[in-house]
């Protein structure tokens, strides 16, 4: 846990000094003295130095605990599981781009069939579950809740 | 393969097991209508759209869902129904700060981005004090405001919202500087009210009917509203220009528009049913019971209202250094 | 008298009844479902209302609140979705009961205490509403902004490993809380140009993301094992709720209390109170190391908190027409349409409907034990669905939910963006709750803090001047420096020890 906390801590620290230097560009505010930068540059400098804090600690841990270091978690994931990861990301990437075009229900077809293919569920399950799925959300949030699903290709039938 | 054949799988389950509606109807409208608020679940742009959205439903014969798309001060809204096809299928309810986002650099949105329908509503902002402040009138507030300037702080919007233009354009023609009454931005008339009673702030430049029932409760008093003519719903508050001789009007208001390029055949019949509903005892009734103000101006007249509105709300916001 | 017997009377009509019934299963669905709030139950309610007579309209709506606050525990429990707000401060803790086997403990500890929670919220609001109303409208943003950072010191308390690390999560919420054009100066901040950026980052979506995408990120990169313990059952309800009741006593009256005073302020409601509570429960629980692991003392405080502060808001809501929450907000419009102009007045002329509404309430937190018993008994199925059968479609229903919210898009590109967000931050032992405190608390510390200034002239004084004021900052400052003191404190014991 020693490397990830150093290298947390440098990211956080120069999070919070972009964040810094940004609001400089806010505006000041006639009648507020204190102006839209106020905040931001409270936060980010608390975010800052709570960085250099756990960076600084991991260091100075390094040295007594370093034979002993807990094993990271994410040191654990193997390189499919890495894809698998990244797979469910680009499918819910893939619904924001798509699903206003071609429709919810085919869409979330994938996303849900696409997710329980990648853990091992046997084709013909997923695609049972997924379609009971989908009536489950058409029903509850389209006919129940009115919530303008995207109806894409299918609007001539829905 | 697998995606085609899922497809078509997935589209037959669905045909199969969702209740379809009848034979598609040649006519508009023939599916659903998407009605877009710019403001949350709750408040009163929220009410008037729903209240309207169910009694379109009846009139046009199909569902109306009302969607809040909130945030940015209403920006995001706004823009939903702008970007959105102009089939007739997406509505929505515009209100003020169409003629305000701009000028703040917020957005390039004007009213002229919409296809217009109907103004619905107008309510005036009203000057509200404490029940126990020790003016009489509004003559007498800005009296004292005057002779304190930055003592008096107000309240009843955002920084930049219409009740603050309200306030600063009372000041402005009673040749105060806006800055001798200090903003304090909240989140709405409800925050600012709750202040105004709990003694942080000295006046609340909101809509009436925003303040009715702290007035009832005898925590509140209205002053004035800045309107050309007395209320129905207040008959005994007098106008900014009687008590004050002040002329200055400004009021909220709230129409209905679609994206702008909607066929004229869909707008008229959207108006004849707004028509219908504005003359509709449901509405109101509706109306009254909330203590909104009714008001109708179709179609041109709704153009020119908002055209005059923009241009005012410029004016007072470039003198209070708000516009870019 | 006279007027109870009538409002007796006016409740025990079918129509009532039946309104409040349907209203009940109606908002334990959407409370259910991730991404649909109470208050969108309600606003949905509006336009049916509008049909309606004054008092199965109001009784609907006071069902339907009541029971969404509930419901949202359950996918809270058994999914890691919270269902509502109300529920993401014990989220975690139910979760890991799940993951002990005790899902039915867990469901039905929210279950008793909720309905507990609620009668309880009722009887202040019975005895006390008119007096607590004063109070409340004392309360100006110097109160309101120590409020606020009283709240944020929760961070501390709730479950961090690390109390830096529990830092870190809560300013990275606090930063997320300053995206957009909702803040006091009314200036776009980090919006980039684009328009739905000026909305900010709703906490919903990020909520969801932080809690239910995270987890799925996890299954699907390690892998979906089954859990491993079978749910143990839970036998006799009734005499499991007798021992909770027994040896909870003490933190479910606190939770009460605690949420009642929350529910009254105008402006925080069942979402803070859950928060609030949590974290007292684990500040003064004689096993604190026992909190975040799957222990049920927290989970009762705090789920008798958010219910408890519905009954609450209907204090200033009903006195003064000031919404105490959300909720209340859409309710006291309703009123209005119905003639019931919400105000002191309304005690006086119409005391029976008043006594009707109390009524009703009443009736809804009973109603809650049978339907909600049914609903938990069905949705425990959910434990036999297997995890990689369970994860996509907890997806699923997340990226839905997000949608659903705003009704955009861009409500599912925040639910990802803080699902990888959460996901990192897990994996590198970085608690995800303080984050959600954070964008939850942010705006209302900043706003309270400008328009303070603003009416202060700049003095920092004012937030010491006014009674309220001076003591809860007092008080506040206290409870922030108490870890100092006593981090200070053992150092100085230390090397004493060492010595020795």
């Amino acid at each position: 846990m020693v490397k990830s906390d150093i290298i947390i801590g440098l990211i956080l620290t120069v999070l919070g000094v972009t964040v810094i230097l940004h609001a400089q560009s806010f505006p000041a505010i006639p009648g507020q003295e204190y102006g839209a930068a106020v905040f931001p540059v409270l936060i980010a400098s608390a975010l800052a130095a709570c960085g250099v804090l756990l960076a600084f600690g991991a260091w100075r841990r390094r040295a007594s605990l370093a034979a002993v270091d807990v094993e990271h978690r994410m040191a654990g994931i193997t390189p499919a599981g890495w894809m698998k990861g990244l797979a469910t990301i680009a499918l819910v990437v893939a619904y924001c781009l798509f699903a206003d075009r071609i429709g919810f229900i085919p869409v979330m077809a994938v996303v849900l069939v696409g997710g329980m293919l990648m853990l091992g569920v046997r084709w013909w399950v997923a695609l049972l579950v997924s379609a009971a799925t989908i009536f489950v959300i058409y029903q509850l949030f389209v006919v129940l809740m009115r919530v303008p699903l995207p109806r894409g290709l299918l609007a001539p039938f829905l | 393969m697998r995606r085609t054949f899922l497809k078509t799988l997935v589209a037959a389950a669905a045909a199969a097991t969702l209740a379809l509606p009848g034979a598609a109807l040649a006519a508009y409208p023939e599916r659903p209508i998407t009605m877009i608020v710019p403001w949350g679940a709750g408040g009163g742009t929220d009410a008037t759209a729903r209240i309207v959205g169910s009694l379109l439903e009846k009139e046009l014969g199909q569902p109306v869902n009302v969607v809040n798309r909130t945030g940015g001060s209403g920006v995001v809204g706004h823009a939903a129904i702008a970007d959105a096809a102009p089939d007739g299928y997406t509505l929505g309810i515009i209100t003020v700060e169409i003629g305000m986002m701009h000028w703040q650099g917020l957005t390039q949105l004007t009213y002229e981005s919409y296809t217009p329908l109907a103004l619905m509503n107008i309510d005036p902002a009203g000057v509200q004090v404490r029940a126990d402040a020790p003016y009489k009138d509004v003559k007498e507030l800005l009296a004292a405001i005057k002779a304190n300037p930055g003592k008096f702080k107000a309240s009843g919007t955002g920084q930049g919202g219409i009740w603050h233009l309200a306030l600063a354009g009372m000041l402005a023609m009673d040749s105060i500087p806006p800055n001798a009454a200090p903003w304090v931005p909240s989140n709405g008339a409800a925050p600012g009210l709750q202040d105004l009673v709990a003694g942080g702030v000295e006046v609340v430049t909101c809509s009436v009917p925003e303040a009715r029932s702290l007035i009832d409760a005898g925590r509140v008093k209205s002053l004035a509203i800045m309107a050309d003519k007395r209320s129905d719903a207040f008959p005994d508050l007098p106008t900014l220009k009687e008590a004050a001789g002040i002329d200055w009007t400004l009021g909220a208001w709230r129409g209905f528009a679609a994206p702008k390029g909607l066929p004229a055949d869909i707008q008229d019949q959207l108006i004849a049913a707004l028509d219908k509903i504005y003359k509709s005892a449901e509405f109101q009734d509706f109306m009254k019971g909330r203590g909104f103000g009714v008001s109708w101006a179709p179609k041109d007249e709704f153009v020119d209202f908002m055209k005059q509105s923009n241009e005012s709300l410029g004016t007072v916001m470039k003198e209070l250094g708000l516009a870019k | 008298m006279q007027a109870i017997e009538k409002a007796f009377g006016l409740v025990a009509t079918p129509g009532v009844l039946i309104s409040v019934l349907l209203a009940s299963a109606f908002g334990m669905v959407i409370g259910a479902i991730p991404g649909l709030t109470a208050t969108m139950a309600i606003a949905l309610l509006v336009p049916i209302t509008f049909f309606m007579d004054p008092l199965p309209a109001v009784g609907a709506m006071i069902a339907c609140s009541a029971m969404a606050i509930f419901a949202g525990d359950i996918p809270s429990t058994l999914l890691r979705i919270p269902g509502t707000p109300a529920s993401a401060a014990y989220t975690d803790e139910a979760y890991a009961m799940t993951r002990k086997g005790e899902a039915e403990t867990a469901l039905g500890a929210n279950l008793l205490f909720s309905a507990i929670g609620g009668l309880f919220g009722t009887a202040v609001l019975i005895v006390a509403a008119p007096a607590l109303a004063e109070v409340a409208l004392r309360f100006s943003s110097f109160e309101y902004f120590w409020l606020a950072v009283l709240g944020l010191t929760c961070a501390i308390f709730i479950g961090a490993v690390s109390p830096l690390k529990g830092l870190i999560s809560l300013f990275i919420g606090l930063l997320v809380a300053t995206v957009g054009l909702n803040n006091p100066a009314g200036v776009p901040r980090f919006t980039f140009g684009y328009t739905e950026l000026m909305g900010g980052v709703d906490f919903i979506p990020a909520m969801i993301g932080l809690f239910a995408v995270s987890e799925v990120l996890r299954a699907m990169v390690h892998g979906a094992t089954d859990l491993k313990v079978t749910q143990s059952r839970v036998g006799n309800l009734f005499r499991n709720w007798g021992g909770m009741v027994r040896t909870y006593w003490r933190q479910q009256v606190r939770g009460n209390a605690l949420g009642t005073a929350v529910g009254i302020l105008p402006g925080a409601g069942a979402d803070i109170a859950a928060w609030v509570a949590y974290a007292m429960s684990k500040k003064f629980s004689k096993t604190p190391e026992k909190f975040g692991k799957g222990h049920v003392e927290g989970i009762v405080e705090s789920t008798s908190a958010n219910n408890a502060a519905l009954g609450g808001a209907w204090v200033p809501a009903l006195v003064f027409g000031i919404p105490g929450d959300s909720i209340t907000a859409v309710v006291i419009g309703v009123l209005f349409i119905k003639g019931l102009n919400p105000g002191p007045t309304l005690f006086i002329n119409n005391p029976e409907s008043i006594y009707a509404v109390f009524l009703i309430f009443i009736l809804a937190n009973l109603f809650m034990i049978p339907l909600g018993w049914a609903v938990m008994k069905g949705a425990t199925v959910i434990l036999r669905v297997p995890r990689r059968v369970l994860m996509p479609l907890i997806l699923g229903f997340s990226m839905i939910g997000a949608f659903a919210v705003n009704n955009t898009a861009y409500g599912i590109v925040i639910m990802l963006a803080f699902g990888v967000l959460g996901f990192l931050m897990e994996e590198n032992d970085i608690p995800v709750a303080p984050c959600i405190l954070g964008i939850v608390l942010g705006p209302m510390i900043e706003e309270n803090f400008v328009t303070s200034m603003i009416k202060s002239d700049g003095s920092f004084i004012a937030f010491f001047e006014r009674p309220i004021a001076g003591v809860l900052g007092v008080f506040t400052i206290l409870v922030v420096l108490s870890p100092l003191i006593g981090m200070a404190l053992r150092r100085m014991r230390r090397p004493a020890a060492n010595a020795a």
